[in-house]
Protein backbone atom coordinates (compact mmCIF):
# COMPACT_ATOMS: atom_id res chain seq x y z
CA UNK A 1 0.00 0.00 0.00
CA UNK A 2 3.20 2.56 0.39
CA UNK A 3 3.59 2.19 -2.79
CA UNK A 4 -0.04 3.99 -4.00
CA UNK A 5 0.54 6.83 -1.36
CA UNK A 6 4.26 7.02 -2.61
CA UNK A 7 2.85 7.65 -6.57
CA UNK A 8 0.17 9.48 -4.95
CA UNK A 9 2.87 12.01 -3.46
CA UNK A 10 5.02 12.48 -6.39
CA UNK A 11 1.97 12.66 -9.23
CA UNK A 12 0.42 15.31 -7.04
CA UNK A 13 3.93 17.23 -6.20
CA UNK A 14 4.41 17.29 -9.66
CA UNK A 15 0.84 18.51 -11.19
CA UNK A 16 1.14 21.22 -8.23
CA UNK A 17 4.76 22.04 -9.70
CA UNK A 18 2.97 22.85 -12.73
CA UNK A 19 -0.65 24.38 -11.68
CA UNK A 20 -1.07 25.34 -15.57
CA UNK A 21 -2.23 21.66 -16.20
CA UNK A 22 -4.36 21.43 -13.74
CA UNK A 23 -6.46 25.19 -14.35
CA UNK A 24 -5.97 24.50 -17.92
CA UNK A 25 -9.10 21.89 -17.94
CA UNK A 26 -10.80 24.14 -15.47
CA UNK A 27 -10.65 26.98 -17.72
CA UNK A 28 -12.61 24.93 -20.47
CA UNK A 29 -14.74 23.95 -18.22
CA UNK A 30 -15.98 27.49 -17.10
CA UNK A 31 -15.88 29.26 -20.39
CA UNK A 32 -17.62 26.05 -22.69
CA UNK A 33 -20.22 26.49 -19.94
CA UNK A 34 -20.07 29.96 -20.24
CA UNK A 35 -20.62 29.93 -24.20
CA UNK A 36 -23.93 28.20 -24.27
CA UNK A 37 -26.26 31.58 -22.89
CA UNK A 38 -24.26 33.07 -25.52
CA UNK A 39 -25.32 30.80 -28.06
CA UNK A 40 -28.87 29.43 -27.48
CA UNK A 41 -30.32 32.75 -25.55
CA UNK A 42 -30.44 33.86 -22.18
CA UNK A 43 -33.92 32.74 -21.37
CA UNK A 44 -33.87 30.88 -18.01
CA UNK A 45 -36.71 28.38 -18.54
CA UNK A 46 -34.94 27.01 -21.21
CA UNK A 47 -31.41 27.40 -19.58
CA UNK A 48 -32.81 25.43 -16.88
CA UNK A 49 -34.32 22.71 -18.95
CA UNK A 50 -30.74 22.11 -20.60
CA UNK A 51 -28.41 23.19 -17.77
CA UNK A 52 -27.86 19.15 -16.78
CA UNK A 53 -26.94 17.85 -20.66
CA UNK A 54 -24.54 20.99 -20.93
CA UNK A 55 -22.66 20.80 -17.75
CA UNK A 56 -22.23 17.10 -18.06
CA UNK A 57 -21.32 16.96 -21.53
CA UNK A 58 -19.06 19.75 -20.81
CA UNK A 59 -17.59 18.19 -17.80
CA UNK A 60 -16.79 14.78 -20.02
CA UNK A 61 -15.03 16.98 -22.52
CA UNK A 62 -12.95 18.72 -19.95
CA UNK A 63 -12.05 15.48 -18.41
CA UNK A 64 -10.93 14.02 -22.26
CA UNK A 65 -8.90 16.80 -22.90
CA UNK A 66 -6.88 16.84 -19.73
CA UNK A 67 -6.11 13.13 -20.60
CA UNK A 68 -3.14 14.55 -22.39
CA UNK A 69 -1.05 15.17 -19.69
CA UNK A 70 -1.81 11.98 -17.78
CA UNK A 71 1.33 9.62 -19.66
CA UNK A 72 2.71 12.00 -22.13
CA UNK A 73 5.17 13.48 -19.94
CA UNK A 74 6.16 10.38 -18.34
CA UNK A 75 5.95 8.59 -21.61
CA UNK A 76 8.69 11.49 -23.37
CA UNK A 77 11.44 11.31 -20.54
CA UNK A 78 11.36 7.45 -20.23
CA UNK A 79 9.72 7.47 -16.80
CA UNK A 80 6.96 4.98 -17.98
CA UNK A 81 9.27 2.21 -19.30
CA UNK A 82 10.98 2.53 -15.52
CA UNK A 83 7.19 2.48 -14.26
CA UNK A 84 6.37 -0.50 -16.05
CA UNK A 85 10.04 -2.29 -15.23
CA UNK A 86 9.11 -1.78 -11.60
CA UNK A 87 9.05 -4.98 -9.44
CA UNK A 88 5.84 -3.61 -7.23
CA UNK A 89 2.27 -4.28 -8.38
CA UNK A 90 1.50 -2.45 -11.89
CA UNK A 91 -2.32 -2.61 -11.08
CA UNK A 92 -1.94 -0.25 -7.64
CA UNK A 93 0.29 1.67 -9.35
CA UNK A 94 -1.91 2.76 -12.30
CA UNK A 95 -4.93 3.02 -10.26
CA UNK A 96 -2.71 5.57 -8.01
CA UNK A 97 -1.78 7.36 -11.03
CA UNK A 98 -5.25 7.67 -12.42
CA UNK A 99 -6.72 9.04 -8.95
CA UNK A 100 -4.04 11.39 -8.55
CA UNK A 101 -4.98 12.69 -11.98
CA UNK A 102 -8.70 12.86 -11.23
CA UNK A 103 -7.97 14.69 -8.01
CA UNK A 104 -6.31 17.13 -9.89
CA UNK A 105 -8.62 17.64 -13.02
CA UNK A 106 -11.84 15.67 -12.05
CA UNK A 107 -12.36 16.81 -8.46
CA UNK A 108 -12.20 20.97 -9.34
CA UNK A 109 -15.01 20.28 -12.21
CA UNK A 110 -16.94 18.70 -8.92
CA UNK A 111 -16.94 21.58 -7.06
CA UNK A 112 -17.26 24.27 -9.27
CA UNK A 113 -20.65 22.50 -11.06
CA UNK A 114 -22.77 23.59 -8.75
CA UNK A 115 -21.69 27.28 -9.30
CA UNK A 116 -22.37 26.91 -13.35
CA UNK A 117 -25.16 24.89 -12.32
CA UNK A 118 -27.11 27.55 -10.91
CA UNK A 119 -25.60 30.33 -13.27
CA UNK A 120 -27.51 28.24 -15.99
CA UNK A 121 -30.48 27.95 -13.56
CA UNK A 122 -30.75 24.80 -12.42
CA UNK A 123 -33.32 24.56 -9.73
CA UNK A 124 -32.23 23.53 -6.46
CA UNK A 125 -33.48 20.40 -6.74
CA UNK A 126 -30.94 19.61 -9.23
CA UNK A 127 -27.85 20.81 -8.03
CA UNK A 128 -26.88 18.17 -4.93
CA UNK A 129 -27.76 15.56 -7.07
CA UNK A 130 -25.65 16.89 -9.93
CA UNK A 131 -22.81 17.29 -7.72
CA UNK A 132 -22.86 13.72 -6.38
CA UNK A 133 -23.55 12.28 -9.92
CA UNK A 134 -20.23 14.41 -11.31
CA UNK A 135 -18.14 13.01 -7.96
CA UNK A 136 -19.34 9.09 -8.76
CA UNK A 137 -19.05 9.94 -12.88
CA UNK A 138 -16.18 11.75 -13.10
CA UNK A 139 -13.65 9.18 -11.98
CA UNK A 140 -15.02 6.94 -14.43
CA UNK A 141 -14.63 9.27 -17.17
CA UNK A 142 -11.16 9.47 -16.27
CA UNK A 143 -10.73 5.70 -15.91
CA UNK A 144 -11.89 5.29 -19.76
CA UNK A 145 -9.95 8.22 -20.87
CA UNK A 146 -6.67 6.62 -19.36
CA UNK A 147 -7.23 3.63 -21.46
CA UNK A 148 -7.51 5.73 -24.60
CA UNK A 149 -4.91 7.62 -23.83
CA UNK A 150 -2.58 4.64 -22.89
CA UNK A 151 -3.23 3.44 -26.31
CA UNK A 152 -2.79 6.76 -28.03
CA UNK A 153 0.59 8.16 -26.01
CA UNK A 154 3.10 6.29 -28.38
CA UNK A 155 1.79 7.91 -31.74
CA UNK A 156 2.00 11.36 -32.75
CA UNK A 157 -0.65 12.57 -34.06
CA UNK A 158 -2.91 11.36 -31.35
CA UNK A 159 -5.52 14.02 -30.22
CA UNK A 160 -8.62 13.58 -32.25
CA UNK A 161 -7.89 10.04 -32.24
CA UNK A 162 -8.14 9.80 -28.39
CA UNK A 163 -11.91 11.54 -29.15
CA UNK A 164 -12.69 9.09 -31.39
CA UNK A 165 -12.05 6.07 -29.85
CA UNK A 166 -13.24 6.74 -25.92
CA UNK A 167 -16.41 9.45 -26.54
CA UNK A 168 -18.55 6.60 -27.96
CA UNK A 169 -17.31 4.68 -24.43
CA UNK A 170 -18.25 7.45 -22.18
CA UNK A 171 -22.47 7.27 -23.61
CA UNK A 172 -23.66 5.40 -20.53
CA UNK A 173 -21.87 7.87 -18.25
CA UNK A 174 -23.33 11.03 -19.52
CA UNK A 175 -26.88 9.08 -20.02
CA UNK A 176 -26.96 7.90 -16.32
CA UNK A 177 -25.38 10.87 -14.90
CA UNK A 178 -28.12 13.25 -16.59
CA UNK A 179 -30.69 10.94 -16.21
CA UNK A 180 -29.75 11.17 -12.92
CA UNK A 181 -30.32 15.21 -12.37
CA UNK A 182 -33.11 14.96 -14.87
CA UNK A 183 -34.48 12.19 -12.08
CA UNK A 184 -34.63 14.64 -9.35
CA UNK A 185 -35.98 17.06 -10.89
CA UNK A 186 -38.85 15.06 -11.59
CA UNK A 187 -38.95 14.17 -8.22
CA UNK A 188 -38.42 10.48 -9.24
CA UNK A 189 -36.23 8.23 -7.25
CA UNK A 190 -32.82 8.67 -7.93
CA UNK A 191 -31.41 6.06 -5.62
CA UNK A 192 -31.09 3.06 -8.78
CA UNK A 193 -29.46 5.30 -11.36
CA UNK A 194 -26.64 6.56 -8.66
CA UNK A 195 -26.27 2.89 -7.34
CA UNK A 196 -25.86 2.21 -11.10
CA UNK A 197 -23.27 4.62 -11.73
CA UNK A 198 -21.72 3.46 -8.57
CA UNK A 199 -21.38 -0.16 -10.41
CA UNK A 200 -20.04 1.01 -13.31
CA UNK A 201 -17.39 3.11 -11.15
CA UNK A 202 -16.43 -0.04 -9.19
CA UNK A 203 -16.51 -1.86 -12.63
CA UNK A 204 -13.71 0.57 -14.01
CA UNK A 205 -11.82 0.34 -11.41
CA UNK A 206 -11.22 -3.03 -10.90
CA UNK A 207 -11.23 -4.11 -14.95
CA UNK A 208 -10.08 -0.47 -16.42
CA UNK A 209 -6.13 -0.52 -14.92
CA UNK A 210 -5.66 -3.87 -16.78
CA UNK A 211 -6.49 -2.03 -20.09
CA UNK A 212 -4.34 0.91 -18.95
CA UNK A 213 -1.51 -1.56 -18.13
CA UNK A 214 -1.87 -3.85 -21.51
CA UNK A 215 -1.68 -0.49 -23.22
CA UNK A 216 0.95 0.93 -21.37
CA UNK A 217 2.55 -2.33 -22.75
CA UNK A 218 1.94 -1.28 -26.38
CA UNK A 219 2.98 1.78 -26.18
CA UNK A 220 6.16 1.34 -24.26
CA UNK A 221 7.66 -1.00 -27.05
CA UNK A 222 6.68 0.74 -29.96
CA UNK B 1 -13.80 -30.43 -34.79
CA UNK B 2 -11.38 -29.03 -32.34
CA UNK B 3 -8.34 -30.26 -34.86
CA UNK B 4 -9.97 -28.60 -37.18
CA UNK B 5 -10.24 -25.16 -35.69
CA UNK B 6 -6.33 -25.87 -34.39
CA UNK B 7 -5.44 -26.39 -38.08
CA UNK B 8 -7.23 -22.61 -39.38
CA UNK B 9 -5.20 -21.08 -36.86
CA UNK B 10 -2.28 -21.64 -39.10
CA UNK B 11 -2.39 -19.31 -42.01
CA UNK B 12 -1.42 -22.34 -44.24
CA UNK B 13 -4.39 -23.95 -43.77
CA UNK B 14 -6.74 -21.03 -43.44
CA UNK B 15 -6.10 -19.85 -47.07
CA UNK B 16 -5.87 -24.04 -48.19
CA UNK B 17 -8.96 -24.88 -46.48
CA UNK B 18 -10.82 -21.11 -46.95
CA UNK B 19 -10.10 -21.49 -50.85
CA UNK B 20 -11.39 -24.73 -50.87
CA UNK B 21 -14.43 -23.56 -49.27
CA UNK B 22 -15.52 -20.77 -50.94
CA UNK B 23 -16.89 -22.09 -54.47
CA UNK B 24 -19.52 -24.06 -52.18
CA UNK B 25 -19.91 -20.87 -49.70
CA UNK B 26 -20.26 -18.69 -53.08
CA UNK B 27 -23.20 -20.79 -54.37
CA UNK B 28 -24.87 -21.46 -51.47
CA UNK B 29 -25.44 -17.75 -50.50
CA UNK B 30 -26.29 -16.84 -53.91
CA UNK B 31 -28.67 -19.64 -53.45
CA UNK B 32 -30.04 -18.49 -50.42
CA UNK B 33 -29.75 -14.38 -51.08
CA UNK B 34 -31.69 -14.86 -54.25
CA UNK B 35 -34.51 -17.28 -52.95
CA UNK B 36 -35.13 -14.92 -50.08
CA UNK B 37 -35.10 -11.77 -51.69
CA UNK B 38 -37.47 -12.88 -54.78
CA UNK B 39 -39.53 -14.18 -52.08
CA UNK B 40 -39.50 -11.48 -49.41
CA UNK B 41 -39.31 -9.00 -52.73
CA UNK B 42 -42.74 -10.28 -54.65
CA UNK B 43 -43.95 -13.15 -53.19
CA UNK B 44 -44.96 -11.93 -49.33
CA UNK B 45 -48.31 -10.19 -49.41
CA UNK B 46 -48.20 -6.84 -48.12
CA UNK B 47 -47.95 -5.50 -44.41
CA UNK B 48 -51.47 -4.44 -43.65
CA UNK B 49 -50.16 -1.35 -41.68
CA UNK B 50 -46.83 0.13 -43.40
CA UNK B 51 -47.86 -1.94 -46.43
CA UNK B 52 -44.76 -2.45 -49.24
CA UNK B 53 -42.58 -0.50 -46.94
CA UNK B 54 -41.83 -3.13 -44.73
CA UNK B 55 -40.20 -5.26 -47.40
CA UNK B 56 -37.18 -3.20 -46.09
CA UNK B 57 -37.03 -5.24 -42.86
CA UNK B 58 -35.93 -8.52 -44.76
CA UNK B 59 -32.38 -6.70 -45.43
CA UNK B 60 -32.49 -4.23 -42.27
CA UNK B 61 -32.85 -6.81 -39.43
CA UNK B 62 -30.35 -9.23 -40.88
CA UNK B 63 -27.63 -7.00 -41.64
CA UNK B 64 -28.23 -5.23 -38.31
CA UNK B 65 -28.00 -8.84 -36.13
CA UNK B 66 -24.56 -9.64 -38.44
CA UNK B 67 -23.50 -6.15 -37.99
CA UNK B 68 -23.82 -6.74 -33.80
CA UNK B 69 -22.76 -10.36 -34.07
CA UNK B 70 -19.63 -8.70 -35.90
CA UNK B 71 -18.33 -6.96 -33.22
CA UNK B 72 -18.44 -9.91 -31.14
CA UNK B 73 -16.69 -12.05 -33.51
CA UNK B 74 -14.04 -9.13 -33.51
CA UNK B 75 -13.60 -9.28 -29.62
CA UNK B 76 -13.44 -13.00 -29.69
CA UNK B 77 -10.80 -12.91 -32.26
CA UNK B 78 -8.69 -9.48 -30.35
CA UNK B 79 -9.25 -12.16 -26.86
CA UNK B 80 -7.46 -15.22 -28.68
CA UNK B 81 -5.16 -12.84 -30.34
CA UNK B 82 -3.58 -11.39 -27.03
CA UNK B 83 -4.05 -14.77 -25.34
CA UNK B 84 -3.09 -17.52 -27.04
CA UNK B 85 -1.15 -15.18 -29.93
CA UNK B 86 -2.66 -16.16 -32.29
CA UNK B 87 -1.62 -14.68 -35.65
CA UNK B 88 -4.72 -15.97 -37.56
CA UNK B 89 -6.99 -14.31 -35.00
CA UNK B 90 -5.75 -11.10 -35.62
CA UNK B 91 -5.55 -11.24 -39.40
CA UNK B 92 -9.39 -12.14 -38.77
CA UNK B 93 -10.07 -9.51 -36.61
CA UNK B 94 -8.55 -7.13 -39.03
CA UNK B 95 -11.08 -7.86 -41.51
CA UNK B 96 -14.01 -7.68 -39.36
CA UNK B 97 -13.29 -4.16 -38.73
CA UNK B 98 -14.61 -2.99 -42.31
CA UNK B 99 -16.83 -5.70 -42.99
CA UNK B 100 -18.73 -4.65 -39.66
CA UNK B 101 -18.68 -1.19 -40.28
CA UNK B 102 -20.45 -1.57 -44.10
CA UNK B 103 -23.33 -3.71 -42.56
CA UNK B 104 -23.90 -1.03 -39.72
CA UNK B 105 -24.17 1.45 -42.38
CA UNK B 106 -26.39 -0.71 -44.45
CA UNK B 107 -28.60 -1.39 -41.75
CA UNK B 108 -28.29 2.22 -39.87
CA UNK B 109 -29.14 3.40 -44.08
CA UNK B 110 -32.16 0.44 -44.64
CA UNK B 111 -33.22 1.89 -41.16
CA UNK B 112 -33.69 5.32 -41.91
CA UNK B 113 -35.21 5.33 -45.32
CA UNK B 114 -37.71 2.91 -43.47
CA UNK B 115 -38.78 5.33 -40.81
CA UNK B 116 -39.43 8.50 -43.82
CA UNK B 117 -42.82 7.10 -44.42
CA UNK B 118 -43.33 4.87 -40.79
CA UNK B 119 -41.91 7.52 -38.86
CA UNK B 120 -42.32 10.85 -40.83
CA UNK B 121 -38.70 11.35 -40.21
CA UNK B 122 -35.21 9.87 -41.48
CA UNK B 123 -33.79 9.80 -38.01
CA UNK B 124 -35.59 9.71 -34.56
CA UNK B 125 -33.27 8.80 -31.41
CA UNK B 126 -35.10 5.12 -31.04
CA UNK B 127 -32.97 3.41 -28.64
CA UNK B 128 -32.18 0.48 -31.75
CA UNK B 129 -30.98 3.57 -34.12
CA UNK B 130 -29.01 5.13 -31.40
CA UNK B 131 -27.21 1.82 -30.54
CA UNK B 132 -26.30 1.06 -34.17
CA UNK B 133 -25.22 4.35 -34.70
CA UNK B 134 -22.95 4.10 -31.62
CA UNK B 135 -21.72 0.69 -32.64
CA UNK B 136 -20.83 2.75 -36.00
CA UNK B 137 -18.18 4.71 -34.23
CA UNK B 138 -16.52 1.90 -32.38
CA UNK B 139 -16.19 0.25 -35.63
CA UNK B 140 -14.50 3.54 -37.32
CA UNK B 141 -12.49 4.05 -33.74
CA UNK B 142 -10.97 0.56 -33.79
CA UNK B 143 -10.09 1.41 -37.65
CA UNK B 144 -8.88 4.55 -36.39
CA UNK B 145 -6.72 3.51 -34.38
CA UNK B 146 -4.80 0.58 -36.46
CA UNK B 147 -4.54 2.95 -39.12
CA UNK B 148 -2.73 5.30 -36.57
CA UNK B 149 -0.20 3.08 -35.73
CA UNK B 150 2.89 2.56 -38.11
CA UNK B 151 4.09 -0.67 -36.86
CA UNK B 152 1.53 -3.70 -37.64
CA UNK B 153 2.47 -5.59 -34.54
CA UNK B 154 2.05 -2.92 -31.81
CA UNK B 155 -1.42 -1.88 -33.84
CA UNK B 156 -2.77 -5.30 -34.00
CA UNK B 157 -2.39 -5.45 -30.52
CA UNK B 158 -3.98 -2.00 -29.63
CA UNK B 159 -6.75 -2.63 -31.65
CA UNK B 160 -7.32 -6.16 -29.57
CA UNK B 161 -7.06 -4.25 -26.33
CA UNK B 162 -9.74 -1.12 -27.41
CA UNK B 163 -11.81 -4.20 -29.04
CA UNK B 164 -11.76 -6.16 -25.91
CA UNK B 165 -12.60 -2.84 -23.70
CA UNK B 166 -15.36 -1.95 -26.41
CA UNK B 167 -17.25 -5.20 -26.29
CA UNK B 168 -17.32 -4.94 -22.13
CA UNK B 169 -19.07 -1.92 -22.56
CA UNK B 170 -21.38 -2.84 -25.40
CA UNK B 171 -23.85 -4.11 -23.54
CA UNK B 172 -23.82 -1.34 -21.08
CA UNK B 173 -24.32 1.30 -23.85
CA UNK B 174 -26.83 -0.75 -25.19
CA UNK B 175 -28.75 -0.83 -21.78
CA UNK B 176 -28.03 2.79 -21.08
CA UNK B 177 -29.17 4.09 -24.85
CA UNK B 178 -33.02 2.02 -23.85
CA UNK B 179 -32.95 3.36 -20.16
CA UNK B 180 -32.86 7.12 -22.04
CA UNK B 181 -35.22 6.24 -24.60
CA UNK B 182 -38.18 5.10 -22.75
CA UNK B 183 -36.98 8.51 -20.15
CA UNK B 184 -37.02 10.40 -22.97
CA UNK B 185 -39.89 9.28 -25.17
CA UNK B 186 -42.11 6.34 -25.06
CA UNK B 187 -40.30 3.16 -27.25
CA UNK B 188 -41.69 2.87 -30.34
CA UNK B 189 -44.68 0.94 -30.87
CA UNK B 190 -44.00 0.68 -34.65
CA UNK B 191 -40.69 -1.00 -34.05
CA UNK B 192 -39.22 -3.95 -36.92
CA UNK B 193 -39.06 -6.37 -34.32
CA UNK B 194 -42.78 -6.65 -34.03
CA UNK B 195 -42.65 -8.69 -36.95
CA UNK B 196 -42.34 -11.89 -34.41
CA UNK B 197 -46.43 -11.29 -34.60
CA UNK B 198 -46.47 -11.65 -38.23
CA UNK B 199 -47.34 -15.90 -39.39
CA UNK B 200 -44.36 -17.58 -41.15
CA UNK B 201 -44.92 -16.53 -44.65
CA UNK B 202 -44.06 -13.35 -43.92
CA UNK B 203 -41.02 -13.89 -41.82
CA UNK B 204 -39.55 -17.10 -43.53
CA UNK B 205 -38.30 -15.17 -46.21
CA UNK B 206 -36.12 -13.28 -43.66
CA UNK B 207 -34.47 -16.83 -43.04
CA UNK B 208 -33.40 -17.27 -45.98
CA UNK B 209 -32.28 -13.64 -46.78
CA UNK B 210 -30.48 -13.92 -42.97
CA UNK B 211 -28.70 -17.00 -43.80
CA UNK B 212 -27.57 -15.49 -47.41
CA UNK B 213 -26.30 -12.37 -45.82
CA UNK B 214 -24.49 -14.22 -42.98
CA UNK B 215 -22.83 -16.29 -45.63
CA UNK B 216 -22.07 -13.30 -47.45
CA UNK B 217 -20.71 -12.06 -44.62
CA UNK B 218 -18.40 -14.90 -43.91
CA UNK B 219 -17.18 -14.19 -47.64
CA UNK B 220 -16.13 -11.06 -46.94
CA UNK B 221 -14.31 -11.46 -44.38
CA UNK B 222 -12.37 -14.75 -45.59
CA UNK B 223 -11.65 -12.76 -49.10
CA UNK B 224 -9.76 -9.71 -46.72
CA UNK B 225 -8.56 -12.34 -44.52
CA UNK B 226 -6.89 -13.95 -47.58
CA UNK B 227 -5.24 -10.74 -48.30
CA UNK B 228 -4.14 -10.02 -45.56
CA UNK B 229 -2.36 -13.60 -44.99
CA UNK B 230 -0.66 -13.00 -48.59
CA UNK B 231 0.88 -9.76 -47.40
CA UNK B 232 2.10 -10.79 -43.71
CA UNK B 233 3.42 -14.22 -44.81
CA UNK B 234 4.40 -13.13 -48.15
CA UNK B 235 7.91 -14.51 -47.17
CA UNK B 236 7.22 -17.94 -46.52
CA UNK B 237 7.90 -20.50 -49.33
CA UNK B 238 3.88 -21.62 -49.75
CA UNK B 239 3.23 -17.67 -50.41
CA UNK B 240 5.83 -16.98 -52.39
CA UNK B 241 4.90 -20.42 -55.02
CA UNK B 242 0.90 -18.82 -54.76
CA UNK B 243 2.96 -14.80 -55.53
CA UNK B 244 4.84 -16.25 -58.16
CA UNK B 245 2.00 -18.19 -60.05
CA UNK B 246 -0.73 -15.25 -59.63
CA UNK B 247 1.22 -12.07 -60.28
CA UNK B 248 1.58 -12.95 -64.61
CA UNK B 249 -1.50 -13.00 -65.06
CA UNK B 250 -3.23 -10.65 -62.59
CA UNK C 1 -46.23 -11.83 -60.40
CA UNK C 2 -46.92 -13.26 -56.27
CA UNK C 3 -48.44 -11.10 -54.72
CA UNK C 4 -48.44 -7.86 -56.99
CA UNK C 5 -50.70 -7.74 -60.01
CA UNK C 6 -48.27 -6.27 -62.79
CA UNK C 7 -44.69 -5.63 -63.31
CA UNK C 8 -45.38 -2.25 -62.90
CA UNK C 9 -46.77 -2.80 -59.49
CA UNK C 10 -44.05 -4.51 -58.20
CA UNK C 11 -41.90 -1.32 -59.03
CA UNK C 12 -44.30 0.80 -57.44
CA UNK C 13 -44.38 -1.36 -54.24
CA UNK C 14 -47.69 0.39 -53.10
CA UNK C 15 -45.94 4.19 -53.68
CA UNK C 16 -43.40 3.05 -51.06
CA UNK C 17 -40.99 2.65 -54.14
CA UNK C 18 -38.44 5.09 -53.65
CA UNK C 19 -37.74 3.85 -50.16
CA UNK C 20 -38.02 0.30 -50.82
CA UNK C 21 -35.83 0.31 -53.99
CA UNK C 22 -33.26 3.01 -51.78
CA UNK C 23 -32.82 0.80 -49.54
CA UNK C 24 -32.32 -2.59 -51.59
CA UNK C 25 -30.21 -0.41 -53.97
CA UNK C 26 -27.54 0.69 -50.92
CA UNK C 27 -27.80 -3.32 -50.04
CA UNK C 28 -26.43 -4.06 -53.84
CA UNK C 29 -23.72 -1.26 -53.23
CA UNK C 30 -22.20 -2.77 -49.85
CA UNK C 31 -22.50 -5.96 -50.82
CA UNK C 32 -20.54 -5.12 -54.39
CA UNK C 33 -18.05 -3.14 -52.20
CA UNK C 34 -17.35 -6.13 -49.79
CA UNK C 35 -16.57 -8.09 -52.81
CA UNK C 36 -14.88 -5.60 -55.09
CA UNK C 37 -12.58 -3.71 -52.53
CA UNK C 38 -10.55 -7.16 -51.64
CA UNK C 39 -10.23 -8.22 -55.32
CA UNK C 40 -8.71 -4.82 -56.00
CA UNK C 41 -6.36 -5.01 -53.17
CA UNK C 42 -5.75 -8.42 -54.14
CA UNK C 43 -4.49 -7.46 -57.92
CA UNK C 44 -3.40 -4.24 -56.35
CA UNK C 45 -1.12 -6.01 -54.43
CA UNK C 46 0.15 -8.13 -57.15
CA UNK C 47 0.89 -5.72 -59.46
CA UNK C 48 2.57 -3.95 -56.54
CA UNK C 49 4.92 -6.88 -56.16
CA UNK C 50 5.38 -7.45 -59.92
CA UNK C 51 6.79 -4.64 -60.18
CA UNK C 52 8.99 -4.58 -57.57
CA UNK C 53 10.67 -7.41 -58.80
CA UNK C 54 11.14 -5.49 -62.26
CA UNK C 55 12.80 -2.54 -60.74
CA UNK C 56 15.19 -5.17 -58.46
CA UNK C 57 15.84 -7.33 -62.33
CA UNK C 58 16.60 -3.50 -64.09
CA UNK C 59 18.63 -2.72 -60.91
CA UNK C 60 20.52 -5.67 -60.97
CA UNK C 61 21.05 -5.45 -65.11
CA UNK C 62 22.22 -2.21 -64.42
CA UNK C 63 24.82 -3.32 -61.86
CA UNK C 64 25.79 -5.97 -64.38
CA UNK C 65 26.47 -3.38 -67.10
CA UNK C 66 28.16 -1.16 -64.87
CA UNK C 67 30.63 -3.61 -63.65
CA UNK C 68 31.50 -5.16 -67.01
CA UNK C 69 32.23 -1.03 -67.90
CA UNK C 70 34.16 -1.17 -64.95
CA UNK C 71 36.11 -4.31 -66.09
CA UNK C 72 36.36 -3.08 -69.96
CA UNK C 73 38.04 -0.13 -68.88
CA UNK C 74 40.32 -1.46 -66.68
CA UNK C 75 41.47 -3.44 -69.05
Amino acid sequence: MSIIKATLRRELLIAFRSPGEIINPLMFFVIAVSLFPLGVGADQAFLSEIAPGVIWVTALLAVMLSMDSLFRADYEDGSLEQLLLSPQPLYFIVLAKVSSHWLVSGLPLVILAPIFASMLALPDAGIIPLTVSLLIGTPILTMLGAIGMALTVGLSKSGLLLAVLILPLYIPVLVFGTGVVNSALNSLGIAGLMALLGAMLVLALCLAPLAIIAALRISVSL
Amino acid sequence: MWQWLFKLSSPKWFYTISGQLMPWLAALTTLLLGIGLVWGLAFTPPDYQMGENYRIAYIHVPAASIAMGCYYMMACMAAAFLIWRIKMADMVAKACAPVGMTFTALALFTGSVWGIPTWGTWWIWDARLTSTLIMLFLFIGVMALRSAYDSEAAGSKACAVLSLVGVVNVPIIKYSVEWWNTLHQGASSLSLSNTSANPPEIWLPAFFVGFGLLGFYLIAIILRTRNEILIRERRTDWVVDILNTNKGFS
Amino acid sequence: MGSFDSFGEFLSMGGYAIYVWSAYAFFVVILIFNIWQPMLARKKYFKQLLKREQVQQERAQARHNQEEMTNDSAS
